[in-house]
């Protein structure tokens, strides 16, 4: 069961016809916009934050392409950053957001930092946890085997593997949450997250990587921290082993943010770790809280 | 006019004494007994301040005694709702329903860390309360008050049909626990077992850890088993067959499921059983308690039978019983071998704690005789078990009465 059910869902359609799927929860003020987590998961990666964000707040989450409720793109060109952001921006738009907060993960943690340097009258503060930006070259095994090589067996990072993905997407999952979580005592937290990487699987994730970075290279990426001008937090797991975490101390650097280092943490904290996350996330936003009217 | 947010702090000698209870609110079978211990907190502190976060149906007995509930309580999402949400037919697992409880249990304990950043408190007792002994655990910079954790149960433990991967994940939360309680002794300053040393199994955490009944032993203060009453004597029994318009020769038989909506198919089961049982003894009638979250009205009715809602103090109906028909829960079955009555006990199937700690203890206890849910199913073989119970003499080891004031005074040191 869940710990609080929406106030309002919905859906927009995008220029190229994919529908993202929304929710709201909550009233307060200001608004937190809680970015599509990445492709293999869904929205519900948000579950330890949003019940507690929506008793102070009002929290709007949304699923990405290919997964969750979201529409099922069919090419890469679906997959581009540029058009997941506008996809975003319809969301804030239809939600009836002048303004808000805007927290990410990974992928969505550079989705935060993109939106606030290109619409900065529209966001109020950025949490990037775990930036996905291509700040430094990437951990090693990430890079270490051939994606398109096909092999006769699988190991480890080897599967990593547009081949393997096909033949066998939940050892994928198994394995890649696994690293995903180096915490011990995770048992619950990979289960979740290889149960939503089934709505995605091989076909979307594919597609995911054929797209159109906007962190594409270390220039680009810079440029994207360097256009930030509002408040910014970043959260990293000094165990990260998705992104560089040294991407995460260069994000704070660049936009003049505040790093906080989760020592001993993955790439999930907000799940593995979610009291810590949902405090930093609360005491972050907190201070763009409208103030009482004068009595 | 104060505009923005105002805040005081009041220093510590100003502070009154405050404690804040938190009651497993799974069902009924910690409420009682938490109030009870409650009473006698308050009379060795007669300056003692308590306050409740609860859920419904623990409420629901607080409403009834008078107990104050902290108003963020609304802002709790309901554990009992959630653990009948993961119930089918008369089968719960109740391991991997606790384990799909996470998102419940994160937004309970940020409910609780919103409370004691807000107001001080000398003490929090945690009967149960599985998401404040864990995040606390995990965030040892939150502890900002005296801990007293209590328990009837210690150990997570496999169900034979999870096969190897239950087995190791069961293994694994008891091995988080462990590691918790090795790192963070300032965690808890008291952890209090409701029971006996011959109460806790004795089984193993899983491959490569301690002795379940060892540990605990070792690691908790035992305050004996605590019903919350005393026994209801010869003459109150008496008074409460009077009122329930029971005649001198009838035999009444009493069933209930204890107070979550969990359980409904046994009272089912029951239903159809009632006219079989009495055809075998024709004297016995039924009073069937759906208790406060299953409707009285959905259940058919039957001839010799009675069906009610909720029933304070139940425990005084239970003891004026000739035989009942009740499930697993470690409450209902205590009760009824506290007051000496013979009983039926059917464990929801998949239900570590029912299947194996309770159904333990109750034979320390030589109480009870427990029916599969499958024999339970079979009319026949139900009524033919219960009138066989009906009635029987028995001699249960007595249950202690003193484990509320023995709680009590394990929880006074500390404020």
């Amino acid at each position: 069961m869940r710990a609080l059910e929406p106030t309002v869902s919905g859906f927009i359609t995008r220029a190229d016809g994919i529908a993202v799927h929304y929710e709201v929860y909550g009233e307060g003020a200001p608004t937190v916009y809680l970015l599509m987590p990445d492709v293999i998961v869904h929205s519900r990666a948000w579950k330890a934050q949003i019940p507690f964000l929506a008793r102070h707040f009002r929290v709007v989450v949304s699923d990405p392409p290919g997964n969750g409720l979201s529409g099922i793109p069919v090419s890469a060109r679906q997959m581009d950053d540029r058009v997941q952001l506008d996809g975003q921006w319809a969301v804030l738009d239809a939600v009836g957001a002048e303004q808000a907060v805007l927290v990410g993960v990974c992928t969505g943690a550079g989705h935060s930092l993109i939106m606030a340097g290109e619409r900065p009258e529209r966001v109020l503060g950025a949490c990037a946890i775990n930036p996905g930006l291509r700040l430094t070259e990437p951990l090693p095994h990430r890079i270490a085997f051939d994606f398109d090589e096909l092999r006769d067996s699988y190991e480890g990072w080897q599967k990593q593997n547009r081949h393997y993905w096909q033949q066998d997407w939940r050892d994928w999952s198994e394995f890649f949450f696994g690293e995903m979580f180096p915490e011990p005592h995770s048992t619950k937290q990979v289960e979740d997250c290889v149960h939503w990487s089934m709505t995605s699987g091989a076909d979307m994730l594919t597609l995911e990587y054929a797209s159109t970075y906007a962190g594409r290279d270390t220039p680009a990426s810079r440029a994207i921290c360097e256009a930030v001008r509002c408040p910014v937090l970043v959260i990293n797991g000094s165990l990260d082993r998705c992104q560089n975490p040294l991407r995460s101390s260069i994000v704070a650097d660049l936009t003049g943010g505040e790093l906080v280092t989760i020592e001993g943490g993955g790439h999930l904290p907000q799940a593995r770790d979610p009291v810590k996350v949902n405090l930093l996330l609360r005491d972050f936003i907190r201070r763009f809280a409208v103030p009482a009217p004068l009595g | 006019m104060m505009s923005g947010r105002s805040r005081t702090w009041v220093r510590a000698q100003r502070r009154p004494k405050r404690a804040l209870f938190l009651s497993s609110p799974i069902g009924l079978g910690h409420a009682r007994r938490d109030v009870a211990i409650a009473q006698e907190l308050r009379t060795i502190h007669p300056d003692l301040q308590i306050e409740w976060l609860a859920q419904h149906p623990v409420t629901r007995v607080l409403a009834d005694a008078g107990e104050p509930v902290h108003p963020a309580s609304a802002w709790l999402a309901n554990e009992s709702a959630h653990i009948e949400d993961e119930s089918a037919d008369h089968d719960l697992h109740a391991f991997q329903a606790i384990r799909r409880m996470d998102e419940i249990l994160v937004n309970n304990f940020m409910v609780f860390n919103d409370v004691v950043e807000e107001t001080y408190y000398d003490l929090v007792i945690g009967d149960e309360a599985w998401d404040v002994d864990y995040f606390l655990h995990e965030n040892p910079e939150l502890k900002r008050f005296a801990f007293a954790w209590m328990t009837d149960f210690v150990g997570w433990l496999p169900m034979p049909g999870g096969g190897d991967a239950e087995a190791s994940l069961t293994a694994d939360y008891n091995a988080e626990m462990l590691e918790q309680r090795a790192r963070y002794r300032r965690l808890r300053d008291r952890s209090i077992f409701v029971g006996n040393p011959d109460d806790v199994i004795d089984a193993s955490f899983g491959p490569g850890l301690a002795g379940i009944r060892e540990w605990t032993t070792a690691n908790y203060d035992f305050a004996g088993y605590v019903t919350g009453f005393a026994p209801p004597s010869a003459a109150e029994r008496a008074a409460v067959r009077a009122r329930l318009g029971v005649a001198p020769d009838d035999l009444l038989c009493v069933v209930t499921v204890g107070g979550s909506g969990v359980g409904e198919a046994l009272l089912h089961r029951v239903m159809e059983a009632i006219p079989l049982a009495r055809r075998l003894q024709p004297s016995l009638r039924f009073l069937v308690v759906t208790g406060p979250r299953i409707d009285p009205a959905s259940l058919p009715r039957r001839r010799g039978a009675s069906v009610r809602g909720f029933v304070p103090d139940l425990y005084r109906t239970l003891a004026a019983c000739d035989v009942a028909v009740v499930q697993g829960g470690l409450t209902t079955c205590m009760e009824l071998t506290a007051a000496q009555r013979p009983f039926l006990y059917v464990p929801l199937e998949n239900h570590f704690e029912q299947n194996f700690h309770v159904r333990h203890r109750l034979g320390n206890y030589g109480a009870g005789r427990c029916v599969r849910y499958a024999q339970a199913s079979d009319p026949d073989a139900l009524a033919a078990a219960l009138v066989e119970e009906v009635s029987r003499t028995v001699a249960y080891r007595p249950v202690e009465t003193d484990g509320a004031a023995r709680a009590a005074a394990m929880l006074a040191e500390l404020i």
